[in-house]
């Protein structure tokens, strides 16, 4: 496979999803340490993902304290209804 | 690069560090004012609690179950303990934060102890939950556990068929194979849109 086969391929999506199996991950590295164009490829697709799951984490954590402050205000209505 | 383990430990993405507000001389931010707005119940406090201290207490918590989905829920847990037993601190004795550190501490030690057990007798009864990864959730069913990403998946305008396979794979440490079975897709396609998912956002979801 030449390079270009190699990214269109989609291995590189594998390998920065951690699918692929420790001897496949070390043929990937070989190839990026002596491919730019693929250490490129992975640098912009492990950047995408990492962009994804910082905007997801805030996602959630704001999620969580509109839940958690739900949650609060049912138990001191409940608190204050049997008061 | 993440593994799916460390995205998990990075769900909150910090360390344990003191929280801002014992970085600062402002009178307002002091830890006695949050204890007055806290003793208060106004929603300004909780707020101030959560964003100083949910990051902290999370790590506290997910140190001890391994499992994100359980620490939200303890930490939900943490913060209905802080709130309601917010008059029984005694700042001659500690700070808050280490009070507050403590109820998270045990109330995942509670946890572990006490539901254990109980997730064990669930999961021997439960022949679809079989893999280890299922174990640590706190989802009883499938469709639970389904429900849960689904809920999860606003973010961006990534393809929700794309967001879930990926949220599957990545953030929940599933294998391709457990993924397919939990949506019932052939592997084949579990694979082509993990693929798809990343080039997407490489792309900046275009």
């Amino acid at each position: 496979m030449n390079i270009e086969e190699i990214i269109s391929s989609g291995i590189l999506n594998d390998y920065c999803l951690g699918l692929l199996t420790n001897d496949e991950k070390k043929k990937i590295e070989q190839l990026s340490n002596k491919h730019p164009e693929i250490a490129g490829e992975i640098s912009a697709l492990k950047n995408g993902l990492e962009k994804y799951a910082l905007k997801k984490n805030a996602e959630r954590k704001a999620d969580l304290k509109k839940k958690i402050w739900n949650a609060i205000n049912t138990i001191d209505n409940s608190e204050s209804e049997s008061a | 690069m993440m593994t799916a383990a460390q995205s998990n430990n990075d769900f909150f993405l910090s360390t344990i560090t003191l929280p801002k507000v014992f970085a600062t001389t402002n009178h307002e931010k002091t830890p006695g004012s949050l204890l007055h707005l806290l003793q208060q119940k106004s929603e300004k406090g909780f707020s101030l609690l959560y964003d100083n201290y949910s990051d902290a207490l999370f790590n506290v918590l997910f140190t001890v179950v391994k499992n994100t989905a359980v620490a939200e829920d303890l930490l939900q847990e943490s913060f209905i303990k802080i709130w309601t037993k917010i008059h029984t601190y005694d700042n001659t004795k500690g700070t808050l934060y280490t009070w507050m550190l403590n109820i998270a501490k045990h109330t995942a030690i509670d946890f572990m102890r006490v539901r254990k057990n109980q997730f064990h007798n669930q999961l021997v009864q439960d022949d679809s939950v079989k893999e280890e990864h299922f174990k640590q959730g706190s989802y009883t069913t499938n469709a639970e556990r389904l429900d849960y990403i689904a809920v999860k998946n606003k973010v961006g305008e990534l393809d929700k068929k794309y967001a879930t396979v990926l949220d599957l794979l990545y953030f929940e440490g599933c294998t391709c194979e457990q993924t397919a079975t939990l949506l019932q897709l052939p592997v084949g396609t579990v694979k082509t849109r993990a693929r798809k998912a990343l080039s997407l956002l490489k792309n900046g979801y275009k």
